[in-house]
């Protein structure tokens, strides 16, 4: 049986979704259990961080990884390895780096560790080989954003 | 919400988690971009460098890289790693192909003028040893672990800086030739707590100079001696019973030509601690001394090679029942029965190491150990297997691995399985069935087939790699 819920964006569009899928969000799921007590047909939960671009973006990747295991936590001992992506999460990560960057954002509010690990590799490698000058050349067109270079 | 479109529109949570991805090198690119992430990458390296002690690992001794890691965050680093691929050591490579760093600079300033006293584990592979007599003193007092791997150059000079160490591993740095050069050696008021001496090329420290260090280090819990070229001669073994009583972990190459090589060993049967116990044999009967060691039966740890397995060794070997790590090092024969003799007796077995072992049926084995529900590392190196054979393409291999992966998968509370076979074993039995087979016995979570790492190999009494034996016949 299906529980659906909606989820609004920040600028206001609404999203129709599957509980299951959205509690692959940790912020959601908390949401869900705690605060609805487990009553949650129909519930419509803003998502002020989330504009309805990315908001779609996570919700297809959701979708797409819901039967996906619990990632594994992370003790930080050592640089955190991310497997190879599979070609579906490669093809949807081909997006500009707005979008991104926009990605990683929302992955973190929502808190979805899987999403939040494909994205942040895929900055990562951006940056992996690079100097200082490169990565201010590479990850912004406003070179205003890195005026205070020590 | 504004749209992102610019990196450093990430917030600090962000970034934190991105920094999870990233190595020292990369961090401190970024740590050089802007202010914000000077300050945030200081804070991450803090957290898990200090705060968590995440081991810095340098790869080669890329002088530049080298100083621009330890210079940007030596401050925070308490595990320090630098390992050079080549293998060796016989030069100072630092300042090649760097002109930031001076010539004549040698590792010893680089550690001494960046990092601080909170370095607390230092392990070097293939590094020239210099430099460390102009140092600050105090930067290595509460250093605790030290290991040197093939490292050349003045040793004392770096060990008289760590008056607190309490484990020291020295492999194959083959230059303690005297004592009064081996400052941890002679001095006694070092903590010193564990000691693991390797050279596999040339002769090492003499026997008195060895006695002299257990009369002076009462307090020494672990003690790993390994000298390929003049093993410990067997009277040692008496020192040690008298001096170092506290002794919980012995692993020595022993001198199998000596004629007392039975009553000598016989001695270690008296050290009331000893938890683990490694050791060669040369086909020397063992029996009665095992059995004499099953009196205690508090033995975590027994490793032999060139031992015989025979049926009555067997009988006194089941009743280590507390053990946890069992190597067996070429024995002089496989005995058919042994799997079935131990397998309802040694339940707590955790580690099962076999080394150019013949004849082992591996279906035998994959028996043998479906029951031991602790059992985690399974090693085999340069072992023989009776029923592979190149012609049905390994498909033994894959009955018995998928049999045992069934029996272990409906056993919820049982660890997973690592299975490490030597480089030969592994690409034969990767040539020999299908890939699909192959990538399943290697992401399983359950039975985990992969490359076992020589350097556990090498450090285990009476291992005589079959490679150099095939180069010298």
């Amino acid at each position: 049986m299906s529980n659906m819920i909606y989820l609004q964006s920040s600028d206001g569009d609404i999203f129709e979704t599957d509980a299951q899928i959205a509690k692959c969000s940790g912020t959601i799921r908390f949401m869900l259990e705690d605060c609805y007590m487990g009553e949650y047909e129909g519930v419509l939960i803003p998502l002020p961080n989330v504009n309805s671009a990315i908001l779609r973006k996570v919700l297809k990747w959701a979708d797409h990884h819901k039967d996906d295991p619990v990632p594994i936590e992370d003790d930080g001992h050592s640089v955190k390895q991310v497997s190879v992506f599979s070609s579906w999460d490669a093809e949807f990560l081909e997006v500009d780096q707005g979008t991104l960057f926009g990605l990683v954002q929302a992955a973190n509010y929502l808190d979805i560790q899987g999403l939040l690990d494909v994205t942040c590799k895929t900055v990562a490698n951006k940056i992996s080989g690079k100097t200082a000058d490169d990565i201010r050349n590479t990850l912004t067109t406003n070179q205003n954003k890195f005026q205070d270079f020590i | 919400m504004k749209n992102l479109s610019e990196f450093m529109d990430l917030n600090d949570d962000c970034f934190l988690e991105l920094f999870k991805y990233l190595s020292a090198e990369e961090l401190i690119a970024l740590k050089l971009t802007n202010k914000r992430l000077y300050h945030l990458t200081d804070y991450y390296f803090y957290s898990v460098y200090e705060l968590k002690e995440r081991a810095v690992i340098l790869k080669g001794i890329d002088g530049c890289k080298l100083r621009n890691i330890l210079v940007h965050c030596g401050k925070f680093i308490r595990n320090l790693v630098i390992d050079s691929p080549r293998g060796y050591s016989d030069m100072n490579d630092i300042n090649d192909n760097c002109d930031q760093i001076e010539s004549g600079t040698y590792i010893g300033e680089l550690i001494g003028n960046y990092c601080s006293d909170k370095l607390h584990t230092l392990r070097l592979c293939s590094v020239y040893l210099s430099g460390f007599s102009s140092i600050p003193h105090g930067v290595l007092k509460n250093l605790k672990r030290m290991e040197m791997v093939r490292c050349c150059g003045n040793v004392d000079e770096i060990l008289s800086h760590c008056q607190n160490i309490t484990e020291l591993i020295q492999r194959n740095c083959g230059f303690i030739t005297k004592s009064e050069q081996h400052y941890l050696l002679v001095n006694d008021h070092t903590p010193l707590e564990s000691l693991f001496i390797q050279n596999d090329y040339q002769s090492d420290l003499e026997p008195e100079i060895l006695i002299n260090f257990f009369h002076n280090k009462r307090n020494i819990k672990k003690f790993h001696y390994l000298n390929r070229v003049s093993p410990a001669p067997t009277f040692l073994l008496s020192a040690i019973v008298e001096s170092i009583n506290t002794i919980e972990e012995l692993c020595i190459e022993l001198d199998t030509f000596s004629q007392n090589f039975s009553s000598d060993l016989a001695a270690l049967a008296q050290l009331d601690h000893l938890k683990r116990l490694e050791f060669n044999t040369d086909e020397i009967a063992v029996e009665s001394f095992v059995n004499d060691l099953t009196m205690k039966n508090h033995l975590e740890c027994f490793g032999a090679s060139d031992i015989c397995l025979s049926a009555s060794l067997c009988n006194s070997m089941i009743r280590l029942t507390n053990l946890k790590v069992l190597k067996l090092i070429a024995p002089l024969r496989l005995f058919e029965e042994f799997f079935k003799i131990v397998s309802h007796h040694l339940v707590h077995l955790e580690e099962i190491y076999l080394v150019q072992c013949t004849d082992i049926f591996f279906g035998d084995l994959m028996s043998f150990v479906e029951n031991l529900f602790k059992l985690r590392v399974l090693y085999l190196y340069e072992n023989e297997y009776v029923n592979w054979n190149e012609d049905d393409g390994y498909s033994q291999f894959t009955i018995d691995f998928v049999q045992l992966f069934k029996i272990r998968s409906n056993m919820v509370t049982a660890s997973p399985i690592n299975i490490l076979f030597d480089k030969n074993a592994m690409q034969r039995i990767e040539e020999s069935i299908w890939p699909h087979e192959f990538e399943w016995c290697t992401k399983n979570s359950v039975l985990r087939l992969a490359l076992a790492d020589d350097e556990i190999v090498n450090q285990i009494p009476g291992f005589n790699p079959k490679q150099n034996d095939e180069l010298s016949s």
